[in-house]
């Protein structure tokens, strides 16, 4: 007899195996030479049989000494879905494939608008259901280990630490298995091949029996079949309602298990593995069954009566002394366990990873997420809590549950839970009218009333008080949870599938019809149902090459041809490969990725690299980020072309000052040659009379008078052309101080006529308006005089004719009040007359005695008053209008 | 339920021609067969139900029920083997026009239910 030591040595080695197989596998996907039985549809079929798990193994006899033949629809139902491949699975597989989904929550999400609460809902469900399951795999491990301890008497065997222990074993397991790595599209190869390979040990040992039980114990097909007729089974004996209930969970169940969901979808490579797996898994299930009647019958017969039927299949081996055998039936039960809980947590992990701890971790997080591995350690970290938690929470279940439930009855408790996904699952894909809303209400009301009517009652007597399952809460009969409505004589398990499952279709349905989609539920609504037409057939997965020359071509157009060259060369010496093209490893995918990303964005790389290696169609989300993305870069280009106006703006505005700046220097120039050439006559003159002075000698007095005279007057009108120049500029930077006060426009008037006149032997005629110069102006009379004096000195200058008369007139409008000088002579030129008031523009310069800064000075100082002065043409002669503004006048 | 091959959807108020060519009919025939086989499989499973049970005069004795549900299983996989062949066949040989050219596929009516 085995040890229980020798035992736990070969647990371990075993353990050993399948890590190295998963390792080894995922070595070989990771630098692609995965091999063709790696891709091979059989491996696909094998990893289905996640199916059969402990229960399977150990419960389906117990199953069928108890109730007959009832066990068989455990696998007849996913008979039934397998076979219907063609219009079921196939289109499931299609959709998963194409939106790229990882997980039975994300599917429904994505169907129903990328909805988040909805996963969430999922999530917490199918950890709730799979929680008894994993209970289950803890107690069949348990009681395989309480069987070969109770053989083996020297061992210190304690259930509660056992069941510790094991739970442990399996999270690590699981742990090391399901979160060594993270692939982008959730494909793990390694745990699929691991799994593959306990497929078969698990079918092999039962076979084992099966066979030793058949023709080593009864002695053959037809005295085992007799014998079956005379077991306490040997009659027909099945309640119509839990075959057909137990048939529909089983088929329910086998496309909502989340682990089913990850190995059938998720991890799957080809939809057309599942033309093989639609007949070689049923085989698969019928052979694993197939001896299960005869175990049981055998096992009634040979075994003592009250050994537990649920460990038959390792009962009657060792009962038999046949220990070789009785190890691999203990190491098939073992693979049964430990693939579930592995494919299980995995499952369960990235469903919290994804929809729960991803989400609120980036919400909370204050800044972005720079670094790209700074999330990927967050996910698997993640991930290990999960299924830490996971796997704690199974535990929890096993020690409140007592363990001593019969395994069925915990097996089809969480069939009855995962089942309730299935009307929303089956609505998404076959009808769009399905709705967030419906699913979610469904969903939750079909939950409720399963946690109702069906776990709390199986958990024990802890959480159900005995009179609530008896009179109902409160006292309310028909609310008791195995007899809702007053149904009390059905079987729990088709009373609670009754209630639960028919009132989560029926709100499904009602508030879908009720309730409006969203646009993004609307489209993807569309693509799930008719994705047949949305999506392309499979790929022929032909080999990698071509996908490497899809990939090299696009990337030639999007980062050019010799850059993406370059790039290539780089991942080839990196691979080691020498000549062609590197292999699309996942990390190669991920650089080129993010090279293309620099240039096209995320989004949209993410989207071209998953068309070219993925076969997956661009997804409603993908299509809105590159919009987004594209958004960002259309907003970019505005500012862009707003800047680039302001600069042509701000060149204009430079290019018109530089012009001013060089007209104003001509000017400058222009004005300092007509300062010097005026400056020089005088100096002239001065000079050469100074000289005549100096060298003449003996000269008459009266000459050296008259030559001193003229130094004096040429000294003078330097002095007055200087005194002007000065003036001028005073004016011209607005450095004049104006000395404004009130004043009587004839005063001034009459002063700048005096001024202008006195001392000339034939003065012009001034004739002057009386009254109407009396009028109060607030200006700067000196100023102002000074305008007057300028012009009545040029008509005493100017005027031409025989008796010189200058008309000064005064004219009142609302605004203004105008001075006109209107002198009788022949009036300036047209043509000079446009530049009577710019500096040195003498009218005639035969008669000049000025510099002609005069009405160069008239005019700035006129603007100094805020008022004008300009020259017409007038019918007599000229005429200046002196124009001052009368919100001056007081 | 709606029938996921694209020539199964007809669309509404279009009449299709009444006699199609015997390689779309084959494809019609293979499509019904796919979607009786668990019509099939439900009805024959459902068969035990109207056995009379253990609590009757005279049950069913186990070894027969036994040999009854297990051939029905093995009858379900045989077609569903006998489908994917006949798929396989129909790819192999029915999806080449006699030209040599491959079949177009027939353009698929998208409802336009938005």
């Amino acid at each position: 007899m085995a040890s229980l030591n020798a035992l736990i040595l070969v647990c371990l080695l075993y353990v050993a195996l399948l890590f190295g197989v998963a390792f080894l596998a995922d070595r070989a996907a990771l630098q692609g030479r995965s091999g063709k039985w790696m891709k091979s549809p059989l491996i696909y079929t094998l990893s289905l049989s996640i199916y059969c798990t402990g229960w399977t193994f150990y419960g389906a006899v117990g199953y069928a000494a108890r109730s007959g033949l009832e066990f068989a629809t455990i696998y007849l139902g996913p008979t039934l879905i397998m076979i219907s491949w063609w219009w079921g699975l196939r289109k499931l597989v299609r959709v998963g494939r194409s939106q790229r989904i990882t997980s039975i929550a994300d599917l429904l999400s994505a169907r129903y608008g990328k909805s988040n609460a909805l996963a969430i809902c999922i999530t917490l469900l199918a950890v709730v259901s799979t929680t008894p399951y994993i209970a289950l795999q803890l107690q069949s491990i348990t009681l395989s280990f309480e069987i070969f301890a109770d053989a083996d008497p020297t061992s210190g065997f304690s259930e509660q630490n056992t069941v510790f222990w094991v739970a442990c074993g399996l999270a690590a397991f699981a742990i090391l298995f399901g979160t060594r790595n993270l692939n982008a599209n959730e494909r793990h190869h390694g745990v699929v091949t691991a799994v593959a390979l306990e497929a078969v040990v698990k079918l092999v040992a039962l076979l084992a029996v099966g066979i030793f039980v058949v023709w080593g114990i009864a002695g053959g097909v037809e005295a085992t079949l007799a014998q079956i007729d005379a077991s306490a089974i040997g009659a027909w004996q099945v309640m119509p309602g839990r075959w057909t209930t137990t048939l529909f969970l089983a088929a329910a169940a086998f496309i909502c298990l989340p682990r089913m969901f990850q190995v059938m979808v998720v991890e799957n490579v080809d939809e057309r593995h599942l033309k093989l797996a639609s007949w070689a898994f049923p085989l698969y299930l019928l052979l694993i069954s197939l001896f299960v009647v005869p175990i049981a019958a055998v096992g009634l017969h040979v075994l003592p009566d009250g050994a537990n039927p649920d460990l038959f299949v390792l009962a009657i081996p060792m009962h038999q002394g046949q220990d070789a055998l009785a190890m691999l039936v203990f190491l098939g039960g073992f693979s049964s366990a430990t693939s579930m809980v592995i494919v299980a947590a995995m499952a369960l992990s990235t469903m919290m990873s994804n929809h729960i701890v991803m989400p609120y971790w980036l919400r909370y997080r204050s800044s972005r997420v720079s670094v790209s591995g700074d999330v990927r350690n967050v996910v698997l970290i993640a991930r290990r809590l999960s299924i830490a938690a996971i796997m704690g929470l199974g535990y929890l279940y096993y020690v409140l549950s007592g363990g001593g439930t019969a395994l069925a009855t915990i097996g089809l408790v969480a069939f009855a839970g995962v089942s309730q996904l299935l009307p929303a699952l089956v609505g998404g894909l076959f009808w769009r009218g399905a709705t967030r809303n419906g699913a979610l209400a469904g969903i939750t009301i079909g939950f409720v009333i399963w946690v109702y009517s069906l776990l709390l009652p199986a958990l024990g007597d802890g959480l159900l008080p005995a009179d609530v399952m008896e009179q109902g809460p409160w006292g309310v009969g028909w609310l008791r949870p195995q007899a809702l409505f007053g149904l009390h004589s059905l079987d729990p398990i088709v009373h609670a599938a009754f209630w639960s499952l028919g009132s989560n279709t029926l709100i499904f349905c009602l508030v879908s019809l009720m309730s409006f989609p969203s646009p993004i539920e609307r489209l993807q609504g569309a693509q799930f149902v008719h994705v047949f037409e949305h999506s392309t057939g499979p790929r022929g997965w032909t080999g990698s090459v071509a996908q490497a020359e899809d990939l090299m071509v696009m990337s030639q157009r999007i980062l050019g041809a010799s850059e993406a060259q370059a790039f290539f060369d780089d991942e080839r010496n990196r691979q080691g490969v020498r000549g062609g093209l590197p292999e699309p490893t996942p990390g190669f995918l991920e650089r080129l990725e993010r090279e293309l990303s620099a240039s096209i964005g995320a989004a949209a790389a993410h989207a071209m690299i998953g068309q070219i290696v993925g076969g997956s169609s661009v997804s409603v989300e993908d299509l809105m980020a590159v919009a987004d993305e594209t958004a960002q870069i259309l907003e970019y280009s505005s500012k862009l072309e707003t800047q680039s106006t302001e600069l042509a703006d701000t060149a204009r505005q430079l290019r018109d000052s530089n012009e001013k700046l060089t007209q104003i220097s001509a000017q400058k120039d222009a004005f300092l040659s007509q300062v010097s050439h005026e400056l020089r006559t005088p100096m002239t003159s001065i000079r050469a009379f100074s000289e005549i002075l100096r060298d003449v000698e003996q000269m008459q007095e009266a000459d050296q008078k008259r030559y001193a005279a003229i130094i004096h007057d040429e000294s003078l009108r330097l002095t007055r052309l200087l005194d002007d120049i000065l003036d001028l500029s005073v004016l011209e930077h607005g450095q004049v101080q104006l000395n404004l006060r009130s004043v009587v426009l004839a005063d001034v008037l009459t002063r700048a006529q005096a001024t202008a006149l006195t001392g000339i032997a034939q003065p012009i005629d001034v004739k002057r308006d009386g009254d109407r110069e009396e009028i109060k102006l607030f200006t700067d009379a000196d100023r102002l005089a000074q305008v007057f004096i300028n012009i009545i000195t040029n008509a005493q200058k100017y005027c031409d004719a025989e008796k010189p008369v200058l008309k000064i007139s005064v004219m009142h409008t609302t605004d203004w009040i105008h001075i006109d000088f209107i002198d009788n002579g022949k009036g300036i030129d047209k043509e000079q007359s446009q530049l009577v008031f710019e500096k040195f523009s003498r009218i005639r310069p035969e008669n000049a005695g000025g510099a002609g800064l005069g009405l160069a000075i008239c005019r700035e100082v006129m603007q100094r008053l805020n008022g004008e002065i300009e020259y017409f043409a007038h019918t007599t002669g000229s005429c200046f209008r002196v124009s001052v503004p009368i919100h001056q006048e007081i | 339920m709606t029938a996921p091959d694209s020539d199964l959807i007809h669309a509404e108020g279009r009449i299709g021609p009444s006699f199609v060519n015997q390689r779309t009919y084959r494809r019609r025939r293979l499509m019904d067969m796919a979607r009786l086989l668990p019509l099939l499989g439900i009805v024959l499973l459902m068969i035990p139900l109207l056995w009379s049970a253990a609590d009757d005069a005279d049950p069913v004795n186990m070894s027969d029920a036994f040999v009854y549900i297990y051939v029905v299983w093995g009858g379900l996989i045989a077609l569903s083997l006998l489908f994917t062949w006949a798929i396989r066949r129909w790819a192999q040989h029915w999806t080449t026009e006699p030209t040599g050219k491959p079949e177009t596929p027939s353009v698929p009516h998208h409802p336009s239910e938005l």
